[in-house]
């Protein structure tokens, strides 16, 4: 027998989709409340272009690039859902957590040289900024990949092939607070 | 499964949307070569929201999807306009009408003057600002045990604010969302019932 809940009669949308983007709705304030005080602290504080001149923008760039491509293999994921095809899902979601892997491996280097060279997070509050933030975000991305490898299990049997498209919202949002974060950490210098 | 209609796109629309995200970010990336300030806000800022658009667009699905979640996804982002509006004047400003922001005009100071002091921390204060502190706002910002002092203290106390302001922010969109959502619902329940 199908459960009667899987979708909300007031909005005509599947529960757990909504529940995503309900959570993505207060993640919005917390990246949001976050970036707009680094904003306001920016603009309140010119020296800080000295320390953000020592962030390095081709890490960065590299990361945004890793992190576009494991949204491109999250969203086939999602396709190939549609399709009824979990072996296939199951494969581009394995890319995507290896996107999640290879950023947090590029973050990993490049945390430890700029701490190793004495830029740490009480340095000062541009650099507890860029910590916060950039933490934050890596946990989110850390969170995502778990979760995307037990909906890759499942998905891989054919089971629960509606979740391969709730974790491809989480990711693609993920990579959405990464948009901003890039240019406001490495490129305004 | 899905409940729009993102299955009329192939694969090779997504791979469209993914190298024209691409494109952008090559045109970010060498916006700030060219040196000029308003140029790097437009290919930095303008492109990131560009790009932001075409993912929530796209990959998200969001320009199907129904619109009960644009709008709640608009409520946080009044809410955290409303949070900027209320900071912003305190943040971005260090003087105004009778008030002065000693601290922080003195950190702005000591970093243009000497940036490799001021990434060192702002333990090696000026004995003349804090006497200058004192006179006008009483006695000097307590420098903890830990290091980092003035930015330390200060960011635990922005911390906790930031936290209580957005934590109450978001509790309050989920709760109001989840009544809105059982009262519509009761309300349909009754009607097809009765």
């Amino acid at each position: 027998m199908k459960p009667i809940a899987t979708t909300r009669s007031a909005t005509g949308i599947q529960t757990g989709k909504l529940a995503v983007w309900w959570v993505l709705a207060s993640e919005v304030v917390i990246f949001g409340g976050l970036l707009a005080s680094y904003i306001m602290h920016r603009l309140g504080h010119p020296e800080w272009a000295d320390a953000a001149a020592v962030t390095n923008t081709t890490i960065g760039a590299i990361n945004t690039f890793v992190l576009l491509t494991s949204s491109l293999t999250a969203v086939l994921a999602h396709q190939a859902a549609e399709r009824g095809d979990g072996p296939r899902a199951a494969r581009f979601l394995g890319f995507t957590i290896l996107g999640a892997l290879t950023f947090i491996g590029i973050k990993a280097y490049e945390w430890s040289y700029e701490i190793s060279h004495g830029y740490t997070i009480l340095t000062n509050t541009f650099w507890s900024f860029y910590y916060t933030a950039a933490g934050l975000h890596a946990l989110h991305v850390i969170a995502g990949a778990i979760i995307m490898g037990f909906v890759a299990l499942d998905a891989r049997k054919n089971i629960e092939l509606h979740r391969v498209e709730l974790i491809g919202i989480y990711w693609h949002f993920v990579d959405v607070v990464w948009i901003f974060l890039f240019p406001l950490l490495y490129i305004a210098k | 499964m899905a409940d729009h209609s993102s299955e009329h796109h192939g694969d090779g629309h997504y791979i469209k949307i993914y190298l024209i995200l691409l494109a952008l970010l090559f045109v970010s990336i060498l916006g700030p070569e060219l040196e000029i300030q308003i140029v790097t806000l437009i290919t930095a800022f303008g492109v990131a929201v560009i790009k932001a658009n075409l993912v929530v667009g796209h990959f998200m699905h969001l320009n199907v999807e129904k619109p009960i979640i644009k709008w709640v996804l608009g409520a946080s982002v009044v809410l955290l306009a409303l949070f900027w509006a209320g900071v912003a004047p305190d943040v971005q400003k260090h003087e105004g009408y009778q008030w002065e922001n000693l601290a922080a005009q003195a950190a702005v100071e000591r970093g243009i003057e000497d940036p490799a002091e001021h990434e060192e921390g702002a333990a090696a204060s000026h004995e003349g600002e804090e006497a200058l502190a004192a006179a006008v706002i009483g006695p000097p910002p307590t420098h903890g045990p830990l290091p980092g002092g003035y930015n330390f203290t200060h960011l635990v106390f922005w911390g906790v604010v930031g936290l209580v302001a957005v934590g109450t922010n978001a509790v309050a969109i989920m709760l109001s969302f989840g009544a809105g959502l059982l009262a519509l619902e009761t309300i349909k329940g009754d009607e097809s019932s009765g």
